[in-house]
């Protein structure tokens, strides 16, 4: 029987022990995000795990104000281009008139206490990042 | 190959409706057919935006198969979010073209009154991706305000220069019987910047209200000269974006404008400069002007400085929104695309309310996610 593979779940251990860890293409370099089947810049599916320094770049941020029910408000995000390649979306553990386009940041492992469903990665952490000078 | 020809069009002015959405679609699938001068036993084929999960009848396009007694040889019923009326339009025209269907009914209805604010932001953190993203919470504002940021950061546009974008579209709505905001007065920049923070930096103001309407069209094979409205082009452009942009493209660039209009201009075999009018799908100000920069129109950076300097105005150069767009007309996302593509024709009738001397060609789009995916149309006179 053909196995369904969990394709991130490497993702979420490694973030239990507070690691980043992603795949990359063999073929081009491409570090995936989010962890995927195959690199979607060249399709190949030779893709190895490892781990990152998860620092970057802050592309852009907001403060949302109105926020999902088991959300308390407001709720500050950005766009973080990492080092290693791939953007993420991320909650920044900062006040959002401290922040600017272009700070430099480091993804970190938190406790998830949000009244979302998150099924089977209901017991990981969740990650949220922190602004960094010294990178 | 055949033209599709748009025969008949109906709308309901955006507000707030008590009424069913089944008697909201009859009625202006009723009205749209009168105004083609077809019958419904004429419709082979009807598409429609699947209603987003709070209108309670589901299976909506079988339903009024059977209600209004149609026999059909396509029919669809699709959601991809705010590209779906879009999807749904140019699915119909390429059945047209293609001999499929001779008569085609697009229609589109959606009463947002109906929704909880709660469940609306329930349902919105779906869209996100469930595993990274939807956990942090996000709302589609919060989106948009980073695209802006980066918008304003990397032109050094000034956020006065965004709101003179919604100070025109208030303005267009103004004269709109259509729009939500029809006979309000149009708020200064300075009023819409110092509206309700949303999701920082983007305003209230610079939002568009949700409301509730209906829209249809008739699209015919008949060449006759009663119809003088064809549809030349019809595009669609999706790239690897969900939400968050293109790898390695900044969330200031909308690459999906760029792809789906140019589409549909090779389509029509005009050029971005030939169009007299542009209806876009565009919620935030800064959409509308980072999609006439990626048609070409104007310089990176230069969109949102052409509205300040009247360049889009309904007396400008190149017109755009000269209904309201989202932010005037008030935003019923699964009705929009179709509402602009109505503004579209009612432009080349001479008809609209906002009426652009001599139109000859009217460009429109629908987008849906951060414009990750865009259909884009050409409305002509008939040549
Ligand atoms: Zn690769």
């Amino acid at each position: 029987m053909t196995e369904i593979e969990d394709f991130a779940g490497p993702f979420w251990e490694g973030l239990n022990r507070n690691e980043f860890r992603v795949p990359s293409c063999d073929d081009c370099g491409t570090v995936v995000f989010p962890p995927g089947p195959i690199c979607p810049e060249c399709g190949s599916d030779e893709l190895t795990w490892g781990e990152i320094d998860p620092v970057g770049t802050l592309h852009s941020v907001t403060q949302q104000h109105r926020t999902p029910p088991g959300f308390d408000s407001p709720i500050v995000l950005g766009m973080i281009d990492l080092d290693a390649g791939p953007r993420l979306l991320s909650p920044i553990d900062a006040e959002y008139e401290q922040l600017s386009i272009g700070d430099r940041v480091r993804i970190e492992a938190v406790d998830y206490d949000f009244a979302f469903d998150r099924g089977p990665r209901a017991d990981d952490p969740f990650f949220t990042a922190v602004v960094v000078d010294d990178v | 190959m055949t033209t599709a020809t748009v025969a008949g069009i109906s709308t309901l002015p955006n507000d707030t409706y008590d009424a069913e959405e089944r008697d909201m679609a009859a009625t202006v699938l009723g009205d749209a057919l009168d105004d083609a001068a077809v019958e419904p036993g004429d419709v082979d084929g009807l598409y429609m935006p699947k209603p987003r999960p709070w209108t309670s009848q589901k299976f909506f396009s079988t339903f009024l198969t059977r209600w209004l007694g149609l026999d059909l040889d396509r029919s669809l019923e699709v959601y991809t979010g705010g590209t779906s009326g879009g999807t749904a339009f140019r699915s119909a025209v390429a059945d047209v073209r293609s001999g499929a269907v001779d008569t085609a009914a697009v229609l589109a209805v959606e009463r947002n009154s109906t929704v909880e604010t709660d469940d609306y932001f329930e349902y919105i953190l779906g869209i996100f991706d469930r595993q990274f993203q939807s956990p942090m919470g996000p709302s589609i504002p919060a989106v948009y305000a980073q695209s802006l940021q980066r918008y304003c950061y990397e032109h050094d546009v000034d956020r006065e220069t965004i709101a003179t974008v919604v100070e025109k579209n208030r303005r267009n709505a103004e004269s709109n019987p259509d729009a939500l905001f029809y006979e309000s007065a149009a708020p200064t920049p300075a009023e819409i910047l110092d509206s309700r923070p949303i999701s920082d930096p983007l305003r209230l103001y610079e939002c568009p209200a949700p409301t509730d309407g209906a829209a249809a069209l008739i699209l015919t094979s008949d060449g006759s000269d009663d119809v003088d409205v064809e549809v030349t082009g019809i595009g669609y452009d999706h790239p690897p974006s969900h939400l968050i942009g293109v790898r390695g493209e900044s969330m200031s660039r909308l690459p999906a404008a760029a792809g789906g209009t140019e589409a549909a201009l090779d389509d029509a075999g005009l050029d971005a400069e030939d169009l007299d009018v542009l209806e876009p799908y565009a919620p935030f100000p800064h959409v509308e002007a980072i999609i006439t920069e990626e048609m070409g129109l104007f310089e990176r950076g230069e969109g949102a400085r052409a509205a300040a300097d009247g360049r889009t105005a309904t007396d400008g150069e190149i017109p755009v929104s000269p209904s309201g767009g989202c932010i005037g007309r008030g935003h019923p996302a699964m009705v929009t695309p179709l509402i602009n593509h109505a503004e579209a024709v009612r432009q080349l009738r001479g008809t609209a309310a906002n009426q652009i001397d001599g139109a000859r060609s009217v460009l429109t789009t629908s987008e849906h996610g951060h414009v990750d995916g865009m259909n884009a149309a050409v409305f002509e006179v008939k040549r």
